[in-house]
């Protein structure tokens, strides 16, 4: 009888070795990690994965578009009307969303930002879904991030969509960073 | 002691069986029931990103800047009086990877001033540190310098969830080019690896198909159908199949069963697996020059207003992944044509365009797709990025990109930033 349990001894052992070698053992979630529970974003599994672009990497909306970008990733829109600024999400087709964090750095009252995760539907060129959206405050916060989950889970379909990050100035303001979103999402399996 | 004994070989055998059974290392999703073809070599576990000098954005909208031949672009507003500007790229690596090198590549006509890279990660509250710092310092003319120098030791370990990675090119005179960059990179033990670079010019060699497989492509979704022998983007012609329709309206082409699909390419002897779509909406795309003035439009496309009608957008791929076809969606209601082409360049001033595509259509929304390629992508050898011409004068809201998909094998499953996996 006593065999049999240097067996489970032997595959327990096995188990954990597996887990260590191919980085499957549990983490602490993200909201242990960062201190930001409270804000939706403490469902995240172990096997989550982040996207996790800079402001700075953002494109203007039209050539009209007066913007700064500074040396730590942030960007600002200091003119014009046209107050938006872009960037891809490029993850692979079978991926899920669960939702966005929106980094900023908001030294105006009562100017905001807003990010939006926007899909663009094919073939109707045209129309769009915006899965999540969410806004700076407005009374002035200094450096903060807010977290908004999806809905209902996103699931990646590069062959009949694409999808962005869009991002709006109220008002043009180099108090009015944008200085990153970070998409959460769980890879394809 | 006999029992000790027994009872430790009983449990080592079974560490061992077990361990070797389940460590097997996962591929990725594939929509074929046979073999995947067999994996290229890897690249002694580690990676390789590769950005051409079109893929970075001003920092400032107002600064100028000019397009240089085959991936170049150089800041010419930087003046004596503004000594330094610069321009941004995101980078993206795969959670977890230490960064080993970061490889400048420019043309430095200047003996007094220098482009220079600088790899930072920032945290999204202002703070952030410098992984590693390169220039055209020592060598004028064209050329590449590589550090291996990590500024702040630990920040070369990829974190995508504190971090947020960007490349930042200085420029200190008009006359220097930036014509790219390059990072290298390992990957902790156990995730998957890349296949060794390819000579210049070279392709890996695929498996034929199986032909059990054909019509599995439907399981990729509706947009994507194969026949035994075509491939196509929507249902497959009502009639013999083959006559290509290689620009057609993608409202026919997709909305009605009944119409015409948009033929990708010929299946025969031509592994087709684990299909992925990587997808650029027009909007993503900014200008080759500041000359240009562009607009985004409905349906997340841009078109140019005025002045330069050339946009750009970088391919990010993954080093080994290999392009199979290419989806450009456009509107055309102008007699003017829009224009792309995939540029693949050396980021030393050569290049050429492994696909181009002119449009002599008008009347609406079109896609067009190209024919089937086995295009395997080299970091370590090139950069790749879509550059489109929205007719030889502005064509204003008539002529507008509004996206440019690649669908790709995954002979490599490296999923980007995967944490905890």
């Amino acid at each position: 009888m006593k065999q049999p349990k240097a067996l489970f001894v032997g595959l327990g052992l096995a188990l954990v070795a597996v887990f260590v070698l191919r980085g499957r053992l549990p983490v602490p979630v993200e909201a242990a990690v960062s201190g930001q529970a409270g804000d939706g974003e403490v469902n995240l599994q172990a096997g989550s994965a982040y996207l996790f672009i800079a402001g700075n990497a953002f494109v203007s909306d039209s050539s009209s578009t007066q913007f700064k970008a500074n040396a730590v990733g942030g960007v600002s829109i200091t003119g014009s009307t046209d107050r938006y600024m872009h960037a891809p999400i490029l993850l692979p087709d079978g991926a899920v969303i669960y939702g966005i964090r929106f980094y900023y750095y908001d030294g105006h009252d009562p100017g905001y930002m807003r990010a939006r995760l926007v899909r663009h539907n094919d073939p109707d060129f045209g129309a769009r879904t915006i899965p999540v959206s969410i806004a700076s405050p407005g009374p002035s916060a200094g450096y903060a991030s807010l977290y908004q989950a999806a809905a209902s889970p996103i699931s990646i379909d590069n062959t009949r969509y694409n999808y962005e990050l869009e991002v709006h100035w109220s008002t043009p303001s180099l108090d009015l960073r944008l200085m990153g979103v970070r998409v959460f999402y769980s890879p394809p399996v | 002691m006999m029992k000790i004994l027994y009872w430790l070989l009983c449990g080592l055998t079974a560490f061992l069986v077990l361990l070797m059974v389940t460590a097997i290392p996962q591929s990725g999703s594939t929509i074929l029931a046979s073999p995947l073809p067999a994996m290229p070599q890897p690249l002694a576990g580690g990676g390789v990103w590769s950005m051409a000098g079109t893929g970075f954005v001003s920092e400032d909208g107002e600064n100028s800047y000019e397009y240089q031949s085959w991936g170049g672009v150089k800041l010419t507003g930087v003046s004596g009086t503004s000594p330094w500007s610069f321009m941004n790229s995101s980078v993206e690596l795969p959670d977890g990877a230490t960064i080993t090198s970061l490889t400048v590549y420019y043309d430095d006509s200047d003996l007094g001033a220098d482009v220079t890279l600088y790899l930072r990660r920032n945290d999204g509250t202002g703070g952030y540190n410098d992984i590693a710092s390169v220039g055209s310092f020592s060598t004028p003319g064209m050329g590449s310098e590589t550090t291996t120098i990590i500024i702040t030791p630990g920040s070369e370990v990829v974190d995508t969830f504190g971090y947020n990675y960007t490349l930042t090119a200085g420029f200190g005179s008009a006359n220097v080019t930036l014509y790219g960059a390059k990072i290298t990179y390992t990957l902790p033990v156990g995730m998957a690896s890349m296949p060794a670079p390819t000579a210049a010019g070279e392709t890996q060699a695929l498996a034929a198909v199986d032909p059990a497989v054909a019509g599995l492509a439907e399981a990729e979704g509706a947009a994507l159908y194969n026949d035994g022998q075509t491939v196509f983007l929507a249902p497959p012609p009502a009639g013999p199949a083959g006559a290509r329709k290689e620009t057609q309206d993608r409202a026919a082409a997709l909305d009605s069963p009944s119409s015409a699909g948009v033929e990708l390419g010929p299946l025969g002897g031509e592994a087709v697996y684990g299909w992925r779509a990587h997808t650029i909406a027009g909007s993503n795309f900014h200008p080759l020059n500041a000359s240009t003035n562009h607009e985004w439009a409905a349906g997340g496309g841009r078109c140019v207003t005025s002045g330069s009608t050339w946009l750009v957008a970088p391919l990010d791929l993954i080093h080994g992944q290999t392009v199979h076809w290419i989806r450009f969606t456009f509107l055309d209601q102008s007699p003017e044509n829009a224009s792309m082409y995939l540029y693949r360049v050396d980021r030393q001033g050569n290049g050429d365009y492994p696909w181009s595509y002119n449009s002599d259509v008008s009347g609406g929304y079109f896609t067009t797709a190209s024919p089937y390629m086995e295009l395997t992508i080299d970091n370590h050898n090139y950069a790749y990025y879509f550059a489109v011409e929205l007719g030889s004068s502005a064509a204003g809201n008539d002529l507008c990109a509004l996206e440019i998909a690649v669908i790709y094998g995954d002979t490599v499953y490296l999923p980007l930033i995967l944490k905890n996996s």
